[in-house]
Parts: C-alpha cells; sequence; structure tokens
C-alpha cells in the first residue's frame, strides 16, 4: 500500500530542495551515523532515506547496494506522516501496510523497519534514518532513544551544511562586490587620469602661440620695442609660464592619486644640479630684488634620487621663497650631510618672507591647502605644488618639513638617501660565493667620440647598454651597480662579481659579445670598453657577519673606483 | 652650404605660423603642413633637411608619419624632432622608439628648441654646452660656475671622487 501524502507535502519537497543534498556524493559523516544506527540497533541494513516527490534518495546506505528506490515501496514515506515518534514495525508480513510490498515479499525481504523522521528547522520532516533487518525484530527503548538522537544529529548535519552553505556564497558574494567596487575606483581614476591628460592637451595648445608671439616680439623679431611694451610683454611671458606649471602640477597631482607618477631613481650628484638651478633662478630672483644664493658643504656624496625630479622640489621651493620674500630679501639653498642623520643629504631653503603660521605650517603639503593671509601672491598657484613636492621626495625615500617664524621667513627642509654601495652587495655574500677568497669589479665604459647622439638617442642607446650587461650577469653571483646619472658624453657601469680572474675574464667577454649585438649602441656612435680587476675578499676574523663584510667590500671598492677616477683626470 | 630647409607639420595655424616666423629669423626656409597625408606629400616634393612634427594630425597621426618616412629610402635618414601638446608620460618611449632625435613638450622653449636642430643639422652649436631636449632623469647641463652666486670654498671641482 502507497502512503498517503503528508499534509504539508509541498512544502516538505520546498524544504527537501532547499537543502540541495539529493544526488550529492557519500560524505564520511553520514556514513558515520548510518553505521553507529546499525551498530547500536544490531540491524545489518542502515540508510538516511530523503522522500523526493517520487522516490527515496539515499543519502547513506549501509547493507544495500542500491541509491534510491521508487517513493511507492518506500517504508520511509510512511515513517515521515508522524514528526513526533520513530515508525517501528516489527514484522512486515503481520502489517497490512507493507504485507504486499515488494520489499518484503521479494528482494531483499524487509521484515523489521525502524525510522526516526529528519524533522528540519522549519517543522518539515524531509526523510529518516532507519535500521532494517530480515528478521522480525523488536526495538528496546534505549535503542529507540539512541535511534533518535541519531536522527537529529544528522539534521544538525544538514543544517550545518545548509549554513557553511550559505556562508560560502555569502563570502563569494562579497569577494565579488569588492572586487567591483576595486574596478570601478580603478577605473574612475582612470577616468579621471585621461580627463587630465586630455585638458591639459588641449590647454598647452593654445597656450603655444600666445609663447611663440610673446616671444618674437620680445626678441624683436617683428620690430624694436620701447621700455614699456618690452615690460608689458614681460608680464604676459611670466603669466604664460605660470600658467603652464599650472597645468603640469594638475597632471602630476593626477598622476600621484593613480600611481602613475615616475620617479626614476640612480646615483646622482647633487652640485652641479643646486649650482645650475640657483643661477637660473637667480634672474626672477633678482627681477623681483631679491639675492639668491647656494651654500653647499660640498662635495657632496652621490644620493639615490631622480635628478629631474629633484629639480623639479628645489626650484618648487626656491619658486616660493621668491614668491613670498619682500623687496630686498635673500634666499638661501643649504646642502650638506647632517651630523645627526649621516644616510642622507639635507636640502633648505632658507627665506626671510612672511614665514608662516604654526596653522599653515602643519598644512601648507595638504593637497589644494593655501595659506589664508598670505595676500594676493599666494593666489598664483593651485595649491598643488608643494603637495607634489611632498609625494616626489617620499617616492624617493626622503622627508620634507617646514620651520618658520611668522615675519620672519621659513625655511623648507628635504632629505635625500645617501647611495651606499654595502647593501646591494650583501645578498652575493653566500658561503659557495665566498669561496674564492676575491671578487672582481668589472667596468664598461661607454664613451660618444663621434658626439652625434641627440640626447634621446643617447638615452635609447645606454638603456640598451644597460639591459645588455644585466643579461650578461648572474643574478646569484653577480650584481650590476646602479647607474650613475647619464651625460650624452658616455656612461660607466659597474658589475661586482663574485669570482676569481677565470671567471670575471668570462663574463667581460659575454658582456662584449652581448653588446657588440646591440644595434641602438653602434648607431648612437658609442665605443665601449672593458676592464677587470680582482680584489682580496676583506680578511675579516669570525664571527663577522655579511653586513659588516658588505661594507668592508664596498670600502675596498670604492678606493678602486677611486683609483680608476684620478687616473682618468690625469 | 645653402639656407637649410625645415617642414613644420602641425594642423594649428597660430602654432604654425609662430614657428615659421621663428625659424625664418634663424635664417632658415620654412614649409608648412597641416595633415599626416600632406606632410609626406610636401617631403617628397621639396626635401626638407628636418621636420618638426605633431603628433595628434588629422589624416593619421603623427606616428604614422614618422614611420612612413623612415621606411623610405631617400628619408630614413630624415631628421625628425616630434613637438607635441601631450603627456609625454605617454607618448616619449613610444616616439623614441620609432626614431625621433628629440622629443618637446609644447610650448617647447625656443633656445632648447633650436639647440636641437642645429645639433640634428650637424650645424656648429656655439662654445658653450647647450641644452637640448627637455630630459627628466638626466644629469643637469654643467652651469657656468663663473657667473653662479654660490658661496662655498668646496665647490665641485666636476669629476670629484666617491664618497
Amino acid at each position: 500500500m502507497r502512503a498517503p501524502l503528508p499534509e504539508d507535502e509541498h512544502l516538505r519537497l520546498e524544504t527537501l530542495h532547499r537543502y540541495q543534498i539529493l544526488d550529492t556524493p557519500q560524505e564520511l559523516s553520514y556514513e558515520d551515523l548510518t553505521l553507529l544506527a546499525s551498530e547500536i540497533c544490531g540491524t545489518p541494513i542502515a540508510a538516511i532515506s530523503l522522500v523526493d516527490e517520487d522516490r527515496q534518495w539515499f543519502k547513506s546506505i549501509l547493507g544495500l547496494d542500491v541509491r534510491q528506490t521508487s517513493r511507492d515501496v518506500a517504508f520511509c514515506a510512511h515513517a515521515i506522516l508522524d514528526k513526533e515518534q520513530p515508525l517501528v514495525v516489527e514484522d512486515a508480513t503481520q502489517d497490512a501496510r507493507f504485507s504486499d510490498n515488494a520489499l518484503v515479499s521479494g528482494e531483499p525481504g524487509i521484515r523489521f523497519y525502524a525510522g526516526t523522521p529528519l524533522v528540519m528547522s522549519d517543522g518539515h520532516a524531509i526523510g529518516t534514518l532507519c535500521v532494517i533487518d530480515r528478521v522480525p525484530k523488536t526495538l528496546t527503548p534505549s535503542e529507540r532513544r539512541a535511534l533518535q538522537v541519531l536522527g537529529r544529529e544528522v539534521v544538525a548535519q544538514l543544517e550545518l551544511r545548509r549554513h557553511v552553505d550559505v556562508l560560502e556564497r555569502t563570502v563569494v558574494a562579497l569577494e565579488r562586490t569588492q572586487a567591483e567596487l576595486r574596478r570601478t575606483q580603478r577605473e574612475q581614476l582612470d577616468l579621471k587620469d585621461q580627463f587630465v591628460s586630455h585638458v591639459s592637451h588641449e590647454l598647452r595648445s593654445p597656450l603655444t602661440p600666445i609663447y611663440q608671439f610673446v616671444t618674437i616680439l620680445l626678441d624683436e623679431i617683428a620690430g624694436p620695442l620701447n621700455d614699456s611694451q618690452r615690460e608689458y610683454l614681460g608680464v604676459v611671458l611670466r603669466n604664460a609660464h605660470q600658467l603652464c606649471a599650472m597645468i603640469d602640477d594638475l597632471l602630476d597631482v593626477t598622476r600621484a592619486q593613480t600611481g602613475k607618477l615616475r620617479v626614476d631613481r640612480r646615483r646622482m650628484r647633487l652640485d652641479g644640479l643646486i649650482v645650475d638651478l640657483v643661477s637660473t633662478l637667480s634672474i626672477s630672483a633678482g627681477a623681483s630684488g631679491l639675492t639668491l644664493a647656494a651654500v653647499v658643504d660640498g662635495p657632496l656624496p652621490e644620493v639615490i634620487a631622480d635628478a629631474g625630479r629633484v629639480r623639479q622640489v628645489l626650484s618648487n621651493l626656491i619658486e616660493n621663497a621668491i614668491k613670498f620674500t619682500n623687496d630686498g630679501g635673500r634666499i638661501t639653498v643649504h646642502a650638506s650631510v647632517p651630523p645627526d642623520q649621516p644616510g642622507v643629504v639635507l636640502l633648505g631653503v632658507q627665506d626671510t618672507g612672511c614665514g608662516l603660521s604654526a596653522e599653515d605650517g602643519q598644512r601648507v603639503f595638504e593637497q589644494l591647502y593655501q595659506a589664508e593671509n598670505a595676500g594676493e601672491r599666494s593666489r598664483n598657484g593651485l595649491g598643488l605644488g608643494l603637495h607634489i613636492a611632498k609625494t616626489l621626495v617620499e617616492r624617493m625615500g626622503g622627508r620634507i618639513w617646514v620651520e618658520s617664524t611668522p615675519g620672519q621667513g621659513s625655511r623648507f627642509s628635504f632629505t635625500l638617501p645617501i647611495f651606499t654601495l654595502a647593501p646591494s652587495l650583501v645578498p652575493l655574500l653566500t658561503p659557495e660565493n665566498l669561496s674564492h677568497g676575491t671578487f672582481a669589479v668589472i667596468t664598461i665604459d661607454f664613451v660618444n667620440q663621434s658626439g652625434q647622439a641627440g640626447a634621446d638617442e643617447a638615452r635609447r642607446a645606454m638603456h640598451a647598454a644597460w639591459e645588455s650587461v644585466q643579461a650578461s650577469v648572474h643574478p646569484s653571483m653577480d650584481v650590476v651597480l646602479p647607474r650613475f646619472g647619464s651625460a650624452e658624453a658616455g656612461e660607466t657601469f659597474v658589475v661586482v662579481a663574485m669570482a676569481d680572474d677565470q671567471g670575471a675574464a668570462r663574463i667581460v667577454q659575454r658582456i662584449e659579445q652581448r653588446v657588440a649585438r646591440c644595434d641602438a649602441v653602434r648607431a648612437a656612435g658609442y665605443t665601449a670598453t672593458l676592464s677587470r680587476a680582482v680584489l682580496c675578499l676583506p680578511d675579516l676574523a669570525p664571527p663577522a657577519d655579511r653586513d659588516a663584510l658588505a661594507v668592508e667590500m664596498a670600502k675596498a671598492l670604492s678606493r678602486h673606483l677611486d683609483v680608476r677616477c684620478q687616473q682618468e683626470l690625469v | 652650404m645653402g639656407r637649410r630647409k625645415i617642414l613644420i607639420v602641425d594642423d594649428d595655424r597660430d602654432q604654425r605660423a609662430g614657428l615659421e616666423i621663428r625659424l625664418k629669423a634663424c635664417g632658415y626656409d620654412v614649409v608648412g603642413a597641416s595633415d599626416a597625408v600632406q606632410a609626406v606629400s610636401v617631403v617628397r616634393k621639396e626635401s626638407p633637411d628636418l621636420v618638426l612634427l605633431d603628433i595628434g594630425l588629422p589624416g593619421g597621426d603623427g606616428h604614422m608619419v614618422l614611420r612612413r618616412l623612415h621606411a623610405m629610402t631617400p628619408t630614413s635618414t630624415l631628421p625628425i624632432i616630434v613637438l607635441s601638446a601631450m603627456d609625454p608620460a605617454a607618448h616619449r618611449d613610444r616616439i623614441v622608439q620609432a626614431g625621433a632625435v628629440a622629443y618637446f613638450r609644447k610650448p617647447a622653449d625656443n633656445t632648447r628648441l633650436l639647440a636641437a636642430i642645429r645639433q640634428a643639422l650637424g650645424e656648429e652649436a656655439p662654445a658653450s654646452a647647450a641644452p637640448t631636449a627637455e630630459a627628466p632623469g638626466e644629469a643637469a647641463v654643467a652651469a657656468d660656475l663663473a657667473t653662479s652666486p654660490i658661496h662655498s670654498t668646496r665647490l665641485p671641482a666636476g669629476l670629484a671622487p666617491g664618497h
């Protein structure tokens, strides 16, 4: 006899399907519960049966080799009708509901059946945990209780599974939302970048003929000027330059936000840059009735920085000082290695201008900040210059700050890290590499005798040369030292190799071959001269650590390179 | 050697005129073109000694003109200086790769541009080291120490040895 449908059949099926358990693979936790039920009740067959619309499907079954049967013959379809207690059939042949059941008259010949309903949290029974025997049997009260407890465990497992599932889906959704958000933010920044790039292009276009024609007039190409005309055209030119600088600032600030601000750090000297900049800006300082001078405590050690960016920062600070200092004032550019910070070069721009209040001093590096009471002069910029300066200095590994006394002047200072050899050498100092007791210094001098190469061609050639040298060395045994700020006349690359003379000779050969194949270098008219020297590793008594060894090696290296430099000078 | 001829390729008439007046005042002959197609045909007809090339052009951009001119034998070594108002971060590498001898952002500084033109034409530059194209990341050109207001007694004597 087929079991009648439960009153809640429709909702019951919905619940069952919500758990998404039907037709899933076997799982150990359910197998364990089935096994326990069969052990406790002493039956050869036990199952977790889920009653679907037309079938019962076994999440787990012990003692029978089936995964599902028709609902028509399912004992469990009867067991789910009473959600309060287990259905116990002691002898199916004696029960009118089951005596004609195919599973009783035929295989597997069921006689005993006990099934406890699996009642889920919403009150619907989706199936049973059941035990089955081929002989009639009674269930003791403790076996009956155990079966009920295990049934609740199956329910708990199913609930847990659903919660984990919901949680996983929430996490996936959350991750997707986050990714979406990040993409939108990136798109917005890119869009802003494109927009500013476009605007900057469009603004520069009309500015170009303004500059061209004002300079044509000023250079008297179109005829002689009187003093007033010259003065007025000077005002136009100055403002055109300012507009141009503002457009650049706008672009830089956007770049900084999108992480696209390019900073190309190399070994460089500051002395020449300071001299050049101060002499260039002396003209506009002089025009404002100011003295501009540099005090360089030199020669300064090499720093690792981007020369173009250092120039940008320093000229911004000097131009600010010129703007905020009254007629007759004095601006001094200082550069030194501070005694309390031997690892940096300190650059300072001191003026005798109006100074900054404590609050302004705190906030001048913020984007778009302009001091309230600085007068009309402060209106000449976008308020981005110092913000960009801060971003650039920090990108180069330095720090920027201001000290000021209102009415007496300000001093803007920033630091740049000194270039040291030792940190580049430390990774080479492995026990195997140290076994030679020597290291080699290979120098490659690129010289342009033709003097024909333009700046861009020179840059392209030296970049290709650099890549050739890089490709010729073994990264775990050799290091190519950071490039020295380049000149069109040529560049020198230095390779430190953990090798003996033979090893160094092989590297020299490899570099020569690669450089010879480099079209850009040849086309620009460069010739390469290679030289090698083998130096003894510093004899440090153990337990000298790698850092100490690197410092000693760096000293030996500097001495060696200095000797070379001096020979060249003679 | 007679007067050298420079072709200015720019779609902006005012900018072309401004450059033309300046270059003529410096003793150059000047021809103009306002789009990519015209640029290539003027090069064929007029055989200029140098091209000043804008990038944003109608009828095919400056990149295309650059490639076209350098692909043809008679003009493969023609020096081309790119002048563009576009952001160099996005274009410079591509332009230099394509073989332009210099890249200037508009408005280009007259002195620097003329120095680059003279250099590209192989004309003798004045004795003092003339700055060339804008070059962020390059070492600054040495200044004339005699005129600079420096007060330190220990200023770099050029190639000071390392620390």
